[in-house]
């Protein structure tokens, strides 16, 4: 999942970006309201967690304009204007989610989670596929009862590929969707990331759960097409 | 003088006291004005009566002596009763000694004299007690009895050189005085009721009248104690008002709007310190929460303390500004007078700055490195309030663009300009601009500027005794002149520190 955070304060953005960062998620992070537009419109984000008083452009002012372009990436509205006046405001210009500062970061996590399964048409936390049991809100990976030990960047793919199961999912939208513009993605790092992945989650003598659609992507399937 | 506990106490007694005074004044003239026109009737009726006696006693002589003749025809001195009985009436007829020499017959003794005396006067009128115990009043008179001319021809004739003076007798009148005593104790008991009665309506009459007149009062306290801090926005009707209580709640609710606007900023205040606080408090929350979760990662933990320590000195800074802002308003600003070179204190503000001015190619004018103009006056609020304008000055004036710094004093006042180049401030924003926490740009700028520098410049000017006006020259021009107050001992003549170039400077 790669997230966008438009935020002016810099202690703020860092420990903030580098707390999701850590929860498994690719964090871009941008100080300015000029700029996060920018960001926001030249990469696909699964959320979008948005400061209001920005300079530059404002809060409100980005959001209206990434809604006019067409834009429904989920916005999480986090500010210190706390009126419901505000948090209306806020939903009604196109916001899905609003949390007013000071927060606590397990909520701003959990709220992030809930938009990013959203983006994918899931409810539930928890995920199934093959024997395989995924909890979105744990970020723990279940084979029956062993629990399967991932790094965040191979549970995020593997999120990633469960969450639109059944589709081709390119390199470039799992390069778009985990990796942040802090890593730079060589060519093969997307097939080590799956090869490693898939040691780890397939038994053997089976058909590994993980196929690949040579020159398009991978799919996540768990019986064969 | 104590206050009157209550208005309408204290008027209804007033006014009851005079209503009580007034109607037993009036009372009293006219008992003694009845009384005074009775008595002159009855004691009309006396001397007329004693004239009538006098005019019966008369001189004679008798064998060769003169004597009394008291011829009584009409039997006066017997007729101690007339009519019905309801007059007593008495009568005297003494030497000037107190010999008595005819006396009603009544009078066993001599009791009419010895109760009215023998007065000096010739004509006295005094009341009386008679034996019967009746009050009655008698009147006395001195007179001499008329002699006849033949009776006088005997005299001379017998030649009685004495009795050429008539001897002066003393005649009492007595009479029973029911009939003016009756009228006047009926009078006097018609009076002292109706006066009461005048008192007791009064109470309540007064009582009623200023109960009812002071309703307006009542009406405008009423309002009054209904006004709370959330209804400040009442004002009291002026139009609907007596004219008396008019510019009483016109002051009231001038007082009313200064109360509203000062709570209104009290509360916009509050609101603005929450929610400043707001952010720092997120930073540091997020902060410590992100570190705790992750406490294997040392070297983020360490760069998370870092943050905390500058969100730390960040709010402290705020609650430092806050502090003296509230001190300033509250008048407990220490302020302690020495003296001070303001042009290097111009300089020493500047320092700091010059890197980042030369940073924005600025092009700096500022007092002359050797010049001085020293002013009395409290060095670290006058070294406050000219670094936060010289860093805004230079923090505001775009690229390429110019900052100015003149001190000039002139008679009893100093005053020190500050220009910059703008390209942001517009006229409106002047309204503005040393209010606490208001920026151009709402969004924060990483904690830099808190919003409250230059609440901070007028709070302290205030506190220094001077003033502060901020001006667009032109619209790419921005000033801000501060003038203070010059004592005595350093005016020592007009001076201006004209602004150098920079590098001239320096």
């Amino acid at each position: 999942m790669r997230l966008l955070l438009i935020e002016d304060s810099a202690r703020l953005r860092d420990s903030v970006s580098t707390g999701l960062r850590k929860a498994g998620y690719a964090v871009d992070s941008a100080a300015d309201g000029t700029q996060g537009l920018w960001q926001a419109q030249s990469n696909e984000y699964d959320v979008i967690v948005l400061d209001l008083m920005l300079p530059g452009l404002d809060g409100l002012s980005l959001l209206k304009k990434l809604r006019t372009a067409g834009q429904d990436t989920h916005v999480l509205i986090l500010t210190a204007r706390d009126t419901v006046e505000d948090r209306v405001l806020g939903l009604r210009s196109g916001a899905d989610d609003y949390l007013v500062k000071p927060f606590a970061f397990d909520e701003l996590l959990a709220r992030v989670q809930a938009l990013a399964r959203r983006r994918h048409g899931v409810k539930s936390p928890q995920l199934a596929f093959g024997g395989v049991r995924l909890d979105t809100s744990s970020r723990t990976v279940w084979r029956g009862d062993r629990q399967i030990e991932l790094s965040p960047r191979e549970y995020a793919l593997l999120e990633y590929l469960a969450l639109r199961q059944g589709q081709v999912v390119t390199r470039t939208e799992i390069e778009a969707h985990i990796y942040d513009e802090r890593v730079e993605p060589m060519s093969n790092v997307v097939d080590a990331a799956i090869y490693a992945l898939r040691k780890k989650l397939d038994v053997p003598d089976a058909r590994s759960l993980i196929q690949t659609r040579r020159g398009v992507g991978y799919i996540l399937q768990a019986e064969p097409a | 003088m104590t206050p009157p506990a209550s208005i309408e106490r204290h008027l209804s007694t007033r006014l009851v006291m005079l209503t009580l005074l007034i109607s037993a004044t009036a009372g009293a003239t006219l008992y003694t004005y009845v009384r005074a026109t009775l008595l002159a009737q009855f004691d009309g009726a006396l001397a007329a009566k004693a004239r009538i006696f006098v005019s019966l006693v008369k001189q004679e002589v008798k064998d060769g002596v003169p004597s009394l003749d008291f011829d009584d025809p009409a039997g006066l001195m017997k007729e101690t009763r007339r009519g019905t009985g309801a007059h007593v009436e008495l009568f005297e007829l003494s030497h000037e000694d107190g010999t008595s020499i005819s006396r009603s017959a009544s009078l066993v003794e001599s009791v009419l004299l010895n109760a009215v005396g023998r007065s000096r006067k010739e004509l006295t009128f005094t009341p009386v007690t008679l034996p019967g115990g009746a009050a009655a009043r008698a009147m006395q008179m001195r007179f001499s009895p008329p002699l006849e001319d033949e009776e006088r021809r005997a005299i001379d004739r017998a030649g009685f050189a004495g009795a050429q003076t008539p001897p002066r007798l003393i005649l009492t009148v007595a009479r029973e005085s029911r009939e003016v005593d009756r009228p006047l104790q009926v009078l006097l008991s018609a009076l002292i009721v109706s006066v009461a009665g005048m008192c007791l309506a009064s109470v309540v009459g007064v009582r009623w009248t200023i109960r009812r007149g002071l309703r307006p009062l009542r009406a405008v306290a009423d309002a009054a104690a209904r006004v709370d801090v959330q209804s400040l926005d009442y004002r009291f009707p002026l139009g609907q008002l007596p004219d008396e209580l008019r510019p009483i709640c016109s002051r009231l609710n001038d007082l009313l709007a200064r109360i509203e606007e000062s709570f209104r900023r009290e509360r916009r205040f509050s609101a603005d310190v929450a929610h400043e606080l707001r952010t720092p408090i997120a930073e540091l929350r997020a902060l410590a929460e992100v570190a705790l979760k992750w406490p294997e990662d040392s070297e983020s933990a360490a760069r998370s303390f870092q943050d905390a320590l500058s969100v730390a000195t960040q709010m402290e800074g705020i609650v430092a500004i806050l502090l003296s802002l509230s001190r300033c308003n509250a008048g407990r600003q220490p302020v302690a007078p020495e003296a001070v070179d303001v042009a290097d204190v111009v300089r020493a503000a500047w320092r700091p700055l010059a890197p980042r001015a030369q940073r924005a190619n600025l092009t700096c004018l500022l007092p002359a490195g050797d010049a001085s103009i020293v002013t009395e006056t409290d060095r670290a609020m006058l070294t406050s309030i000219i670094s936060n304008l010289l860093s805004n000055a230079v923090a505001h004036a775009p690229r390429g663009g110019r900052v100015l710094v003149e001190i000039r004093r002139h008679q009893k006042n100093l005053t020190i300009r500050f220009g910059n180049t703008n390209d942001t401030l517009a006229p409106e924003d002047l309204l503005h601009l040393f209010e606490a926490f208001w920026r151009k740009d709402p969004a924060r700028t990483g904690g830099e500027h808190t919003g409250l520098g230059l609440a901070l410049v007028d709070a302290f000017t205030c506190s220094l005794g001077g003033a502060i006006r901020a001006e667009l020259a032109a619209p790419d021009w921005f000033d801000v002149s501060l003038t203070l107050p010059q004592p005595d001992l350093v005016a020592d003549g007009n001076a201006t520190l004209r602004a150098q170039p920079f590098e001239a400077a320096y």
